[in-house]
């Protein structure tokens, strides 16, 4: 079953093309979104990615997805604990089944998708504060990190939405983009 | 519902996803990098070098415009002598930056000659928001190993965390993660750095258990003892910027502001070996 769903032609065309779109949002997140912080932090597009994908391709893209990116990001731009592959993976396998089959596709439901995700995404942060610092206020993090990440993240969502938007117009022809 | 989380797919995906948490997280733990971590950085480095040569010519544009049309405003028909002699300026700025950066190296190998060096350069800066670390262009295959100090003419920027082949991760030395034990060079009190995660924003880190009636004032400057495991004896890790009296421990803490931020530097090296003095 997993062989088939690899192996088709079109999806395969249709993962690599996301994939390639969500590199290019890796190497953003690791190279120009560092060098401009707002507020001191820098938002996380590689989530969106995840849910952008989901939201369009469904569960399983969006569980290969996850698991994907959060592993990279976890490898390449951080240190310590790695809980985004499973994170991630749970997220894109979930707001993908959610939009296949209960809720109907489009900006609202990515605004609190995406809302919730990084929400989750803010805990995950907690964890990893938590495991890397010795001395840290919890207000403070919450404050000076975790709000301001979720808040510009949410934002910036948007902008990674627009693209995978227009790519996921390239294979589905109806505005609702069923498989 | 259920059905979906029961399907072959998912347990699949779910138990990759949970190989993928435990390895690299025990392993970190461990202090090891894992081969596949390192092979995901080999992958990704070269990629990430190709954008950040990008962002900075995209930083480079954004400044040359607003200065550009500053000038126009000024002086229009001066514009495009003054942006010659701008370009002209700023690869002078670049050389003599460079002239500099070197002109310390020298002075910091006269002064440590038991000091191996490796110059690195930075490729890419943390990609989350509760660290302050960076990835160097230099890895296990450059002989680079976890612990080794990282630091410019200046002083201490951090250690090697982590190492990949061709890269490896920096923390930076307001991280709490290595206790650095330092001195002032002024009255040669002693006191143990340490990270705090409210300071980190302001990128200052503290010096605690100073006693307290030590001679300690504001400005001084503060090196490293070469206690500890990762940083040898005599290397600048700040100034004093505050000092604060903590009556319950009857010791003093010092804010101390590091001597170099990893946010203006692009170059950095990496100190292999040093001879351990002991006395």
């Amino acid at each position: 079953m997993q062989l088939k769903f690899f192996l088709d032609n079109d999806k395969l065309i249709r993962g690599l093309s996301y994939g390639g779109l969500a590199f290019f949002f890796l190497l953003l997140q690791l190279t120009l979104v560092p060098r401009y912080p707002i507020y001191g932090v820098s938002p996380d597009l590689m989530l969106s990615c995840v849910l952008a994908v989901s939201m369009f391709e469904g569960g399983k893209f969006g569980a290969v997805m996850g698991v994907t990116t959060g592993f990279v990001i976890d490898a390449v731009g951080s240190v310590g604990l790695s809980l985004l592959p499973l994170v991630y993976m749970l997220f894109g396998y979930i707001t993908g089944i959610c939009s296949e089959f209960l809720f109907r596709r489009g900006l609202l439901f990515f605004t609190i998708a995406s809302s919730i995700g990084y929400f989750l995404r803010g805990f995950v942060t907690l964890i990893n504060i938590s495991a890397s610092w010795n001395h840290y206020s919890t207000s403070y993090v919450f404050l000076r990190v975790i709000f301001p990440e979720i808040g510009l993240s949410v934002l910036f969502s948007y902008f990674v939405y627009i693209f995978f938007r227009l790519l996921a117009g390239k294979f589905h022809s109806s505005f609702e983009l069923k498989n | 519902m259920l059905h979906f989380f029961k399907s072959k797919f998912f347990i699949v995906l779910l138990i990759v996803s949970l190989i993928l948490v435990i390895v690299p997280s025990v392993l970190s733990i461990m202090g090891l990098s894992s081969y596949v971590r390192s092979a995901v950085g080999v992958v990704v480095s070269p990629f990430v070098r190709v954008f950040d040569y990008v962002s900075d010519s995209i930083h480079g544009f954004t400044d040359y415009f607003t200065e550009f049309d500053r000038l126009r405003e000024e002086n229009e028909e001066l514009k495009d002598r003054i942006s010659r002699m701008e370009d002209d300026i700023y690869n002078a700025k670049l050389l003599e930056a460079e002239n500099q950066w070197l002109y310390g190296f020298l002075d910091l190998r006269r002064t440590h000659d038991d000091f191996t060096f490796k110059e690195a350069t930075i490729t890419s800066r943390q990609a989350v928001n509760y660290l302050t670390s960076f990835t160097l262009d230099c890895g296990s295959m450059s002989g680079i190993k976890k612990d080794m100090p990282v630091i410019t003419a200046d002083g201490i920027v951090g250690y090697v965390c982590e190492v990949g082949a061709t890269w490896c991760k920096v923390s930076s030395i307001v991280e709490t993660s290595v206790s650095v034990g330092g001195y002032s060079d002024r009255a040669g009190v002693v006191g143990v750095i340490e990270g705090e995660f409210s300071l980190r924003d302001k990128f200052r880190c503290r010096m605690k258990y100073i006693d307290s009636d030590a001679d300690i004032q504001i400005g001084d400057r503060i090196l490293s003892s070469g206690l500890g495991e990762v940083y040898p004896r005599g290397l600048s890790i700040g100034t004093v910027e505050s000092i604060e009296l903590d009556p319950a421990s009857r010791t003093k803490t010092a804010i101390i502001k590091p001597s170099v931020d990893p946010d203006s530097i692009d170059k950095v090296m990496i100190i292999t070996d040093y001879r351990v003095y002991i006395e």
